[in-house]
């Protein structure tokens, strides 16, 4: 096992909880609790593929970012590292459309993290808390009706 | 003013009804009456751009929009590394114009006739329905409209969430059957993401356009396939993800169940048809000769789709509650159009999308007339029906109509889907699954008829009740649109869709 796979075997065993929680568990605010865990799974398995090392928050702080790895995977698709340095690592400060100087070379891409999955990722979060919140709205309205929140107990009433 | 609309039509089909579902709450706090009117005023607003759209679209092509003014598809040469695209764009062509036009229609006139049955079951609520159900429209028309992946998840999350709460409303049974919604659909949500997360991961883009092109440069992920078209497949209820299904629609206020259930799942179709044609197909499926992605999918696909058809016809046929008979056969309808995707032929797909019509029409017309039946102060039950044609004679014939375009009897809308389905599927050599079609016509036959026999052939001697127009009226027209479907098919095909059809 190696460890750069640590957050992806993290992840799938998360969502497997998160799944045999909502399975097999009776009480509803379990089951709740294992489909929060299921999206966190999934939330972790998109901050993992942005994570990369030795790289920077992506604030650009002196110059604007060459997207050279946007770019790249266009063409080829084939999505880490290489790239950017190839091409635009020898010269930096002769920008040609002049945003940065010589002091302050221009940024690149491959510095920094992804944004992309964490701000995916925001939304996400968002959505799962809307979720729960939906779903402890259900659950108080089935508590009123039902009295029990065991799932035996409720199917035993539908009847 | 009208070049205005359709420019902005993507964006205005989402913004018309979320701008009701926000002032709707403000509003009925003082006059809770005034909520019904501004949910039907902004949902028939959508309805009317989504056709101008349409029309717009058939004329002079697809129409796209960026929001934000943010480019979503590289203009310039790929050598431009300072070309930011990472705008989320929205189109609408001719597929997801038709869907567009079918899904703000059915809602629209589910929203005007809703006025009586919401105030009996959910009396005092009115505010808080009508916004939730233009929350749900905004997340089925932004569905309709996005071709960001992830933007994709965003509104399917956004209709979902209010169809939990939507189907929650009345409480009791209904509320435990919302849970049990949420939970499945949040799962089929979940999995939806993982897989964009992959797709993500080996492409770097996640605008459809982009993802289709860059996909069929290099190998596709299976996973994120698998992962896609399950979570699509338990949002649309397709066997053996149905198990939903038929308590959300019949345990839920009728108001609910009418207004969710023509058109929910049926935007999950779109979602899993533009997953299969434009991303993993040949990226343009409107020109007769739609190409499905992964070919290992169609028999998959269509098998499902014929279980579902038998399975769920045969449960429709033992079920007495009128509502969950619906539900079932919901089922088995949505098999058919999964099907149809399956069969991977220009017929088979267009049956598929003619049914996505006719079924959302016929199946809005039965939901109508189980509203009609439950406030006039009948029971539930098909046996309840008993009569039914003597108390309320006009709802009947329309009970009678669609029912008919159910079974799939011509010149009806429901009996030409199936016939380009059938058609498909000869075409493919698939005779198994036109024997699994002509059966599914018969189960249809039998359930049918175990609710006009009641209807028509009960007690006759009922005196005739007062039939509100408010419900009438738009029970009328959804059972025109039955009967125009059929009679406007080939328009609808060969103009709407593709412009030549064998």
């Amino acid at each position: 096992m190696t460890l750069e796979l640590l957050n992806y075997y993290v992840f799938t065993a998360l969502m497997l909880v998160g799944l045999y929680a909502m399975m097999t568990r009776r009480h509803l605010i379990r089951k709740v609790v294992g489909m929060m865990i299921f999206q966190t799974g999934a939330i972790l398995f998109f901050i993992s593929t942005a994570a990369k090392v030795d790289a920077d928050i992506p604030i650009v702080r002196h110059a604007p970012v060459v997207i050279a790895e946007a770019a790249e995977t266009h063409d080829d698709h084939d999505d880490d590292t290489h790239g950017a340095d190839d091409t635009h690592g020898g010269d930096d400060g002769h920008d040609p459309s002049g945003h940065g100087d010589a002091d302050h070379p221009r940024a690149k891409a491959d510095d920094y993290v992804n944004p992309l999955p964490h701000v995916l990722m925001l939304t996400a979060i968002v959505v799962g808390v809307a979720t729960l919140g939906v779903a402890l709205g259900i659950i108080l309205r089935i508590q009123e009706h039902f009295g029990t929140l065991d799932e035996d107990e409720i199917l035993e009433k539908l009847r | 003013m009208i070049a205005w609309v359709s420019h902005h039509a993507p964006v205005l089909v989402v913004l018309l009804p979320l701008a009701a579902a926000l002032v709707i709450p403000i509003v009925a706090l003082r006059r809770p009456s005034v909520a019904h009117l501004i949910a039907t005023v902004f949902a028939l607003a959508t309805a009317a751009v989504s056709v101008i759209a349409l029309i717009t679209v058939v004329r002079d092509g697809p129409i796209h929009y960026f929001v934000g003014g943010w480019t979503a598809v590289p203009t310039g040469p790929p050598s431009d590394l300072t070309e930011v695209v990472f705008g989320i764009e929205l189109v609408i062509d001719r597929v997801s114009g038709f869907f567009a036009s079918v899904v703000a229609t059915m809602a629209a006139s589910t929203l005007a006739w809703s006025r009586l049955p919401v105030g009996h079951e959910l009396p005092g609520r009115e505010g808080a329905f009508y916004s939730v159900a233009c929350l749900v429209l905004v997340g089925l028309m932004g569905m309709l409209v996005t071709a960001d992946i992830f933007n994709f998840y965003v509104f399917l999350e956004v209709s979902s969430l209010s169809g939990y709460a939507l189907v929650a409303a009345k409480g009791g049974r209904a509320a435990a059957a919302a849970f049990r919604y949420l939970i499945l659909g949040t799962v089929g949500a979940s999995l939806y993401l993982l897989g964009v997360g992959y797709l993500y991961v080996s492409t770097g883009v996640l605008n459809m356009g982009l993802l289709s092109e860059v996909l069929h440069q290099g190998s596709m992920s299976p996973v994120a396939i698998a992962f896609i078209v399950i979570g699509l497949a338990v949002k649309i209820g397709l066997f053996p993800f149905h198990s939903w299904l038929p308590d959300a629609y019949a345990d839920s206020a009728v108001a609910s169940g009418g207004f969710l259930a023509p058109i929910m799942t049926k935007v999950m179709v779109y979602g899993l048809l533009r997953f299969l044609y434009t991303i993993l197909g040949d990226g343009d499926f409107t020109d007769g000769d739609g190409a499905l992605g992964p070919a290992a999918l169609g028999p998959i696909l269509t098998w499902a789709g014929a279980i579902a058809v038998i399975a769920g016809s045969v449960v429709a046929c033992i079920r007495n509650d009128f509502r969950r008979l619906l539900a079932w056969s919901s089922i088995a309808q949505l098999g058919y159009i999964v099907l149809g995707i399956g069969l991977d032929h220009p017929l088979a797909l267009a049956g598929a999308i003619l049914h996505v019509m006719n079924h959302a029409l016929m199946k809005g017309a039965l939901f109508y007339v189980a509203g009609a039946q439950l406030v006039a102060g009948g029971g539930r039950s098909i046996d309840d029906l008993r009569g039914l044609g003597g108390r309320l004679p006009a709802t009947t014939t329309c009970l009678v109509i669609a029912g008919m375009s159910m079974i799939g009897v011509p010149p009806l809308g429901g009996f030409f889907s199936k016939w380009y389905l059938l058609r498909g599927a000869l075409e493919q050599g698939r005779y198994g699954i036109a024997v699994v079609l002509l059966v599914g016509s018969v189960l249809a036959a039998i359930y049918v008829f175990r609710i006009i026999e009641r209807a028509c052939f009960g007690c006759r001697d009922d005196e005739a009740t007062d039939e509100p127009p408010s419900m009438l009226l738009p029970l009328g027209l959804v059972t025109l649109g039955v009967i125009a479907g059929g009679l406007l098919s080939k328009t609808v095909v060969e103009v709407v869709l593709w412009r030549p059809v064998p």
